[in-house]
């Protein structure tokens, strides 16, 4: 977890931050003057700095300063107590990495934030401008000589380029699924599962083909959400019900439920609650695997528009359709969010996600296209920020 | 000319058409004679009209006017546009200090 540097002279000013940068899923190390912030720095060692300061105030440049001798690539980001886009300027040219007006919140310091961590600083690029040549002889002889040498050299940098993109061709990160209504998406540890509402079918996918390598159809369901606890497949079917299925070959059914929460979107087990959420009044309900599936306790869900959960084997995750991004909940409270991990793949809004899995260190979502039914469906791949692809 | 990290150019942005609108900031990505790719955290349009400040090489370019080509949204948020100067006086006042820069790099 990335550590974020602050300092505020102002209490009040401190714990808007921590509180913006901890909702945000980074760890705040907060200082309240030079010192203070010069400790983070050598104990905390911070990926970027957030300052708070009135738009007189210099304690950004004396930042700088101090940050010139032992971390010069280190972003420091200012939030300004007013808006003044004259000061932003100035303070950008001395600088800073980036200038943030108030108000502090998540949705305002989330871009910022995201955007200084990716920073890698680096240096100025300018062309240079090619020089004029002394004489007709000389340019002709140069201009042979360069012909031969770019022949040469174009061929040995195609021979070169091939073999690169042979070793270094990124992984695929979705691929096309012979179906078009995906609802669920669960893991089971060897395979994936997706459910297909359409077609009332469940199809399991080898995990690294994707390759359907087994479909059970399931005529009395119209099913839904799907995930595995205690040796059973659970599927979240319409209307109001909650089917358990035996893990065989025909996934016999060993019991229906009522899903007295309903509408029941999606399902995650953590080894003892079967979590559970209602999209239609935003609940996340923990549940006991009893006769009844009874309702421990329900929580007002925190983001926008829940479509599906699933658990990591410590974390439980859900995924927001709304805000296109995956939200690490905090078991004991999960009305708070302690990562976010956006999901660049449905801002174009063609996709809508339905299910959610982690599998082999990485996020899964399984989606259908916009105007529903208007193609195959696809599953994404999500590396987590900073993992490798 | 493209700029890149740390020496990102710092860009004032005000909105002529926009009555009430504050002045914005951001940063310019790449800097040519006719047009500039520039990084905000402001939401801009395309064919919104702006009046574009910044310095170069000492000298100070004040609310050149120009107009939003294109327009996305990054991965982080930012929005990220080609915008083109639409006078020709600012576009050859450019073009020259850009080539000062570039003959003495």
């Amino acid at each position: 977890m990335a550590v974020v540097g602050i300092l505020a002279a102002e209490a009040d000013h401190r714990k808007s931050l921590r509180l913006a940068v901890e909702e945000l899923g980074y760890r705040a190390a907060p200082a309240k003057d030079m010192k203070g912030a010069v400790e983070v720095l050598q104990k905390e060692r911070p990926r970027l700095f957030v300052v708070a300061q009135a738009p007189e105030d210099k304690i950004a440049e004396s930042l700088l300063g101090e940050l010139e001798r032992s971390a010069p690539l280190l972003p420091v980001v200012v939030a300004m107590t007013q808006r003044k886009a004259a000061r932003a300027m100035e303070l950008l040219r001395a600088g800073v990495f980036e200038v943030i007006a108030p108000p502090w919140t998540p949705e305002n310091v989330s871009a910022c934030l995201s955007k200084a961590l990716r920073f890698k600083g680096t240096a100025f690029e300018a062309l240079r401008p090619v020089s004029e040549p002394k004489g007709a002889l000389a340019y002709a002889a140069a201009v042979l000589l360069v012909f031969v040498l770019a022949a040469g050299y174009a061929g040995l940098q195609r021979h070169q380029r091939a073999v690169r993109a042979a070793r270094t061709a990124p992984p695929p990160t979705h691929w096309e699924l012979p179906y078009s209504h995906p609802a669920g998406l669960a893991y089971d540890g060897k395979y994936f599962w997706i459910t297909d509402w359409y077609s009332k079918t469940l199809h399991r996918h080898d995990p690294v083909s994707l390759r359907i390598d087994r479909t059970v159809h399931i005529p009395r369901e119209v099913p839904g959400a799907v995930a595995f606890a205690g040796g059973a497949v659970w599927i979240a079917a319409t209307p109001r019900g909650i089917v358990k299925h035996m893990l065989n070959d025909r996934l016999t059914v060993l019991g229906r439920y009522p899903d007295i929460k309903h509408q029941t979107l999606g399902m995650a087990y953590d080894g003892l609650y079967l979590w559970t959420v209602d999209a239609g009044k935003r609940k996340l309900h923990k549940r006991i695997l009893d006769d009844r599936l009874s309702v421990v306790e329900s929580y007002a869900y925190p983001g926008s528009r829940p479509a599906a959960l699933a658990f990591d084997g410590t974390e439980l995750w859900s995924l927001d359709a709304g805000n296109r991004e995956i939200l690490r909940h905090d078991l004991d409270r999960p009305t708070r969010i302690t990562m976010r991990i956006p999901l660049p793949e449905y801002r174009s809004g063609e996709w809508t996600p339905t299910g959610l899995a982690w599998a082999r260190g990485r996020f899964w979502t399984v989606a259908q296209r916009r105007r529903r039914g208007r193609g195959k469906a696809r599953i994404f791949s999500h590396p987590l920020p900073g993992a490798g692809s | 000319m493209k700029t890149q990290g740390a020496s990102l150019l710092p860009l004032l942005i005000a909105f002529p058409e926009a009555e009430g609108r504050l002045e914005s900031w951001g940063k310019i990505l790449d800097l040519g004679a006719l047009s500039a790719r520039i990084l905000t955290q402001s939401r801009l349009s395309a064919r919104e009209p702006l009046l574009l400040s910044f310095r170069l090489r000492g000298e100070d370019f004040d609310s050149l006017p120009a107009v939003v080509e294109r327009s996305e949204i990054d991965e982080d948020g930012y929005t990220r546009c080609e915008v083109r100067f639409t006078l020709e006086a600012d576009r050859l006042r450019l073009g020259r200090v850009l080539r000062v820069l570039l003959a003495s790099r």
